[in-house]
């Protein structure tokens, strides 16, 4: 007797953990279902919050998941959504490959799938979006050999590499690369890979300098890692304005909300900035014309531009970044 | 007495199980389908076979947590194989070889060279996913011959073929732990080792003997799980090793050793999963999966504190 | 007057001496290997007081853990527990736009508060302390992640940032909060009488207890002074990473029981100081850096590791062989 007390206590727990949240919801006709690689960059925090924006704005349910960098969590997350019985499915894939026996299951199943940022190399995808990483990276590098052209150099480059292993960072990096390769003064003295762990950024720039105190210029594939960068220098004593002869030049792709903070304080040198903020938001707008009108997008894929933001065209462009408007919005709160 | 107590357990995380499932079945309709149950099972696949090699090794009152990366090693191996053309059956072979050698890697440490279990087991997680991430220089490799996809994720009948090899491996698992010499010795290894000295039993030997049945696991899941998503990716399957061991603990086995019943295992892993398909269902936050996750062991481990007594002897 | 166990003198060894003092030598003895190759990076006072600031979080964390471990116990939980500290305070201080003390005042009462749950679940409830600090670990993340949204949130007022880079006159803070901390546990541990009894209760729990020690407070108490160093630890990380971040803290207790271990803790309880846990810290900095400059990929970086890891029990063992602990 007392077995079965303790185990219908044991019930009603898991169900009261459960029950409360769930019928809470009311139902709606459209149910989108959306996995993203992680949270930790402001870049994907944006894109869910403007992917969560359009769905109120057009009266359907979203649910966003964050796979944490891990292709079989998220593998789990799209065939949760099957059975959930979701109408759409979004995918920000983690990697290329992986992800295609996911698509396929909703293929079978019947359910539409967008990509978006990185494609899925098999199975049928109804409608695509990314930006081109390999030149975002290679834009950066772009702008370092425009500030250095009348430099013989050499001029030392720290990169904080990412994760090889994530395809979006790593074409950032190859594009850096590429691009730094065709001129003879500038050079890479440090690229260590810092996993996607944010808080590596810290040691891992106190230890490249340590290694090479002559480091003129810093490449960020990802703007997450800026904070800990920051922070770094300043206690190193190296953080100086753009008007300052020892100010050390840095460079990053995203275009988030931090970064523009820092250009317009000074110290912050060029973005190439991803629309990505839009990319789910457009996603379902385009399943939502599908399911209501029947309309198919015009065009199945579509690649964004890169725009690159710096101090000499900021105030030309700044309305068109992402990361300024998020600025701008977070400053009229406070 | 000590058997007594281990199938009571193992009952009470069964009737949970059961009756979740009951209220699952009744309260939603997207429970209910075929692809969602299918599912299901698929789901506790890699967990549960895991969960055979630790319930042998923490019935010794020791812990591997090399377990995760040990498959994911394996996994690379096995896909580098197949992807340069080898034979499948000869890559499952190179696999199990893998596995067993990081069986055999932590068996010695722990047996012989008489180390600490989660020290050790800790190391072997480092160096397996390294040396995975070195494999392939942490690329994924993708595109299998058809049979391994076919066991991963296909079916015979209404049944998915990797389910019923867990059922399997489950009842093989019962027969040696319950019905064998080796089963009772590792029971007694965990509980008394003097006594089991004693009565003749080469401790060392079982202690060691355990650990590779875990790394033996550990490949067999390896395979399943490139059959899964038809590629395998060394950074994946962060953090497996610790639901395997909230299974096992779950379905009754104490980590103290002497006690323990695989079939708790299965149940204990049946519930990590049914919990987290609950939670998806019905839409919760997946913030709260974690933090569900960890209140359901904390209500099953004092549940079963407070069902032993422990207390009360205060 | 030293706590720790006074057991029978063995006869002497080579392997003696290696096992008590070996972790000091290995500090020393890797700082000059990779100063060797690479002067300009290790030879410098800046570069050691950089090596010690980048310690700082790790060694911190450890001394609440050689604690715990003393005591035949362990908490899988740190790095959770961190984050969870970690986003309360900055979202008092940012969202609710707090006076950054009182965001101070909860990020380290967070800690403590975690400690307590995990003390009392472990000494009263009579937990397995592996299982309770994972349900920790699995519960804090996801709570914190729920209260952020998963959100990274920066800017913290300079009264928060110093801790992480002010300086006092020309040391880091948290350099002097390193030394101060573990001035502090080295006092509390061999110089008072509960430090006595964190030795007996990981020695020998039920010797301690027929000896009249209250073994179920001294464990809980042993959580709560954890707690308060995991707080100090997180201080020092949220200044670093000037917020909070979904990753943070992620791991870190595996670094953390590795520093406990090399630094000469035993995992069985009653052996180990506190001294050896700064050594053991400092060689996991050291080696950390020593991959990053050499430009090592991130591949080697888990079979260094492992690799460490591994002769950390090596080393343990060796110990306990001595102690008699094992034959």
């Amino acid at each position: 007797m007392r077995k079965l007390v303790l185990l219908g206590i044991a019930v009603c727990f898991v169900v009261m953990a459960l029950g409360i949240v769930a019928f809470a919801e009311e139902k709606k006709e459209i149910h989108i279902g959306v996995t993203v690689p992680g949270l930790f960059s402001p870049a994907f925090v944006e894109m869910k919050r403007q992917g969560e924006l359009k769905a109120q704005e057009l009266g359907v349910k979203v649910t966003v998941v964050s796979a944490e960098n891990d292709i079989d969590r998220q593998f789990e997350q799209v065939r949760d959504f099957i059975a959930a019985g979701v109408d759409g499915i979004v995918i920000t894939t983690i990697d290329s490959h992986g992800i295609v026996k996911a698509v396929e299951e909703a293929n079978k199943a019947g359910i539409p799938v967008i990509t978006v940022d990185r494609k899925s190399f098999g199975g049928e995808v109804f409608y695509h979006e990314e930006t081109d990483n390999f030149n975002a990276g290679r834009l950066c590098a772009v702008y370092v050999a425009h500030l250095f052209k009348d430099n013989p150099g050499p001029i030392e480059i720290f990169i904080e590499r990412l994760d090889p292993s994530v395809d979006s960072v790593e074409d950032r990096f190859q594009g850096f690369m590429f691009e730094v390769s065709q001129w003879p003064n500038l050079k890479v003295v440090a690229a260590p890979n810092l996993g996607m762990d944010v808080g590596k950024a810290f040691d891992a720039t106190i230890n490249a300098f340590q290694a090479n105190p002559n480091i003129k210029v810093i490449f960020l594939p990802g703007e997450p890692w800026l904070s800990g960068t920051v922070s770094a220098l300043k206690q190193l004593g190296k953080w100086f304005p753009r008007t300052d002869p020892n100010h050390i030049v840095m460079v990053g792709v995203d275009g988030d909300q931090f970064a523009v903070e820092n250009m317009i304080e000074g110290y912050y040198d060029f973005s190439a900035v991803q629309a990505i903020d839009k990319f789910v938001a457009d996603a379902i707008e385009v399943f939502v014309q599908y399911f209501r009108e029947g309309k198919k997008p015009p065009v199945k894929e579509r690649y964004v531009p890169v725009l690159g933001l710096c101090p000499e065209n900021f105030d030309f462009i700044k309305d068109r970044v992402w990361g300024y408007r998020v600025y701008m919005e977070q400053k009229g709160k406070q | 007495m000590k058997n007594v107590k281990a199938i009571a357990a193992g009952q009470f995380i069964f009737l949970f199980m059961v009756a979740f499932f009951v209220f699952m079945a009744v309260v939603s309709p997207q429970f209910r389908t075929h692809y969602n149950l299918f599912n299901l099972w698929l789901d506790a696949v890699i967990t549960g076979i895991l969960g055979i090699g630790m319930t042998f090794v923490i019935i010794t009152a020791g812990i591997d947590l090399s377990v995760a990366s040990s498959l994911v090693f394996s996994a690379m191996i096995g896909a580098i194989l197949m992807s340069r053309g080898q034979d499948v059956l000869l890559s499952f072979l190179v696999m199990l070889a893998v596995g067993l050698g990081f069986g055999l890697f932590n068996g010695v440490m722990v047996a012989r060279l008489k180390m600490v279990p989660f020290i050790v087991t800790l190391g072997t997680l480092s160096l397996g996913r390294g040396l995975a991430m070195l494999s392939t220089r942490a690329k994924s490799v993708y595109g299998f011959p058809e049979i391994v996809t076919r066991i991963g994720s296909g079916e015979i009948g209404f049944f998915p073929i990797a389910g019923l090899i867990m059922a399997f491996l489950y009842v093989v698992a019962w027969y040696v732990l319950n019905r064998t010499v080796f089963g009772r010795s590792v029971y007694l290894v965990g509980s008394n080792p003097r006594a089991a000295r004693l009565s003749g039993i080469d401790v060392e030997r079982v202690k060691s003997l355990v650990y590779l049945v875990s790394g033996l696991c550990a490949a067999i899941a390896a395979f399943i799980q490139m059959g899964r998503l038809n590629a395998a990716k060394p950074n994946m399957l962060y953090g497996l090793e610790l639901d395997v061991v909230s299974a096992v603990v779950l379905g009754g086995t104490s980590l103290f050793g002497g006690k323990g019943n695989i079939l708790g295992t299965l149940w204990g892993t049946m519930v990590i999963v049914l919990i987290r398909n609950a939670m998806v269902l019905f839409g919760v936050s997946v913030y709260y999966h974690q933090v569900v996750k960890g209140l359901v062991i904390l209500a099953a481990v004092l549940i079963d504190i407070l069902r032993s007594g422990v207390l009360r002897k205060q | 007057m030293s706590n720790s166990l006074a057991l029978p003198e063995k006869r002497k060894r080579w392997t003696d001496v290696f096992v008590d003092y070996g972790i000091y030598t290995s500090v020393v003895i890797l700082f000059f290997a990779f100063g060797f190759f690479f002067p300009q990076a290790f030879f410098s006072v800046t570069n050691v007081r950089n090596i010690l600031a980048s310690a700082s979080v790790i060694g911190i964390m450890a001394i609440g853990m050689t604690f715990v471990i003393l005591t035949a116990n362990i908490d899988l939980s740190v790095g959770s527990a961190a984050y969870f500290a970690v986003a309360l305070g900055v979202l008092a201080v940012k969202r609710a736009g707090w006076h950054p003390f009182l965001g101070i005042l909860i990020i380290v009462a967070t800690a403590i508060g975690i400690g307590a749950l995990n003390g009392f679940q472990i000494s009263r409830l009579k937990m397995v302390p592996l299982i309770a600090t994972l349900a920790s670990l699995g519960i804090f993340r996801g709570l914190a992640l729920q209260f952020t949204d998963a959100a990274s949130i920066y800017g913290m007022p300079p009264l928060i940032s110093k801790i992480g880079i002010g300086y006092v006159g020309s040391a880091p803070i948290p350099i002097i909060m390193l030394f101060v901390l573990y001035v502090l546990a080295y006092y509390i541990l061999e110089k008072t009488r509960f430090g006595t009894y964190v030795y007996a209760v990981g020695g020998d729990r039920d010797a301690a207890f027929k000896a009249g020690i209250h073994v179920p407070n001294v464990m809980l108490s042993v959580y709560l002074l954890h707690g308060f160093f995991v707080g100090m630890a997180s201080l020092i990380l949220c200044a670093r990473m000037d917020g909070v971040v979904p990753a943070l803290g992620a791991g870190m207790e595996f670094d953390v029981i590795t520093a406990v271990i090399l630094g000469g803790t035993s995992f069985s309880g009653g052996v180990g100081n506190i001294w050896g846990t700064l050594a053991g810290a400092v060689i996991i900095t050291l080696i950390n850096t020593a991959l990053t400059i050499l430009n090592v990929s991130a591949f080697y970086y888990d079979i260094f590791k492992g690799s460490v890891i591994l002769l950390a029990v090596v080393l343990d063992t060796f110990r306990q062989r001595r102690m008699g602990i094992i034959t």
